[in-house]
């Protein structure tokens, strides 16, 4: 299976590749300007872009991290689990108490 | 060897699923015209079925602008990687009546996947170094932090009931295991709501097209992106919406246990089309008839009233499976 997984996503890519270099060869060219790189701005003249991130939601950020991670982790190690079975339930009991718990939190 | 080849770049691979996709939107225009009493693409094609392939084929061949100040080769690499995950990502669908990839745990990862793709499209977006582009990807992560809990928690309710984690098994498995425990029909089938409501998220459509919201940030990431970059971006969007109404029918409703003895390989095809188009249609319903959300809504319909209601359907499954 994991041949199968490597091969399909390599000719995927390559097909994806093919596509995006063949698209550019047959695309229109236009002269190069100054002002056709520049940014969309709205008619203003300079917009400038946010490079710091605020974090306004902390709680569902952290919460989402942690849940995330967990079905992250299980579903990359899956196929490498001997008792899959058994321990896919114990993961999937404690998956669902990590969402209880962040539950609470939030709606408390 | 040749055999696996025809399956991952014809059928029902690559170029299968890059068809059904561009069908798909163009199912999208017009189920969406007609909610809003307008016609949709009608000139293309028989009812303007070829309308979307047109726009695909004119995008590619527009000139390619990159603004000074975008990092173009974390632009090219994303880009590539979005659209090769989004068409890789609906490998796990078994449209033959088994998946391209099918292993037990599949499930896990298709979903998580799909959020992989949206974690590259941040990335896209945040090297444009454009304001719209850059507010558009930061939306849309918020976005995700919205849902995807969400999702994976209504993507469990079939496994539970089916007792597998891999998509093939539970669609073959699903019709007899609420048929032995048929009070899980109703919880299983509100899971199928949020699921698709998740899945509309995940595509952003309304009402869930915050990031792309025309009128605050013009088109979001998409602001800056022309040419070949917008028209493969364009398809890996109409992939993910293929892939998450597929995924839904897939796994909620599956296919019929007396059936797949006597089925070939493109019946089992055309029954999981049907179901997705079936299941697309209650999409695009939802979508026409909603207006667009705050993003701090957005956030406190999923986690603090979605979230509670998919746990308490877990639970509820969980105690029906180990009762009965």
């Amino acid at each position: 299976m994991s041949v199968i997984i490597a091969l399909s996503f390599l000719l995927v890519v390559m097909t994806i590749v093919l596509i995006y270099i063949t698209a550019l060869k047959l695309s229109a060219r236009g002269k190069d300007s100054t002002e056709k790189r520049k940014f969309y701005a709205c008619g203003e003249d300079e917009i400038v872009a946010p490079d710091t991130i605020t974090t306004t939601f902390f709680r569902y950020v952290l919460l989402f991290s942690v849940l995330e991670t967990v079905p992250l982790l299980i579903a990359f190690s899956m196929p490498t689990m001997v008792y899959a079975e058994l321990m896919l339930r114990v993961i999937l009991v404690i998956y669902i108490v990590l969402a209880l718990i962040a539950s609470y939190i939030l709606t408390r | 060897m040749i055999d696996l080849l025809f399956k991952i770049l014809i059928f029902p691979g690559v170029l299968f699923i890059g068809l059904l996709s561009l069908i798909i939107e163009w199912l999208e225009r017009k189920c969406v015209a007609y909610m809003q009493s307008r016609v949709g693409p009608t000139y293309t094609g028989p009812q303007g079925i070829l309308q979307p392939l047109a726009d695909f084929i004119k995008l590619l061949s527009k000139e390619d602008i990159i603004p000074r100040g975008a990092d173009e080769l974390i632009v090219d690499l994303s880009l590539v990687l979005v659209v090769s995950l989004a068409t890789f990502n609906l490998f796990f669908v078994p449209f033959t009546g088994q998946a391209i990839i099918c292993f037990e745990g599949d499930l896990l990862v298709s979903i998580l996947l799909a959020s992989i793709t949206a974690a590259l499209i941040f990335i896209l977006g945040w090297s444009y170094a454009s304001p719209f582009t850059r507010v558009g990807a930061l939306r849309l992560v918020m976005q995700v932090i919205g849902f995807d809990i969400v999702l994976i928690l209504t993507a469990l309710i079939p496994a539970i009931e089916t007792g597998t984690l891999s998509i093939t098994s539970i669609s073959k498995g699903i019709w007899s295991a609420l048929g032995s425990r048929p009070i899980s029909i109703i919880p299983h089938y509100i899971a199928m709501v949020i699921f698709i409501i998740g899945a509309l998220a995940e595509i952003e459509g309304d009402p869930f097209d915050i990031p792309e919201a025309k009128q605050e940030v013009v088109a979001g990431y998409l602001t800056e992106v022309s040419g070949r970059k917008l028209a493969l971006l364009h398809l890996a969007r109409d992939m993910m919406l293929f892939r998450a109404f597929a995924l839904a029918s897939a796994i909620f409703v599956g296919i019929p246990p007396k059936l797949p003895m006597l089925l070939s390989e493109a019946v089992y095809a055309i029954i999981l089309l049907i179901e997705t188009i079936l299941v697309a249609i209650l999409g695009f319903s939802i979508k026409a008839s909603t207006s667009r959300l705050r993003i701090q809504d957005l956030l406190d319909i999923f986690w603090r009233k979605v979230l509670p209601l998919s746990l308490l359907l877990v639970l509820v499954v969980c105690m029906v499976r180990v009762i009965i």
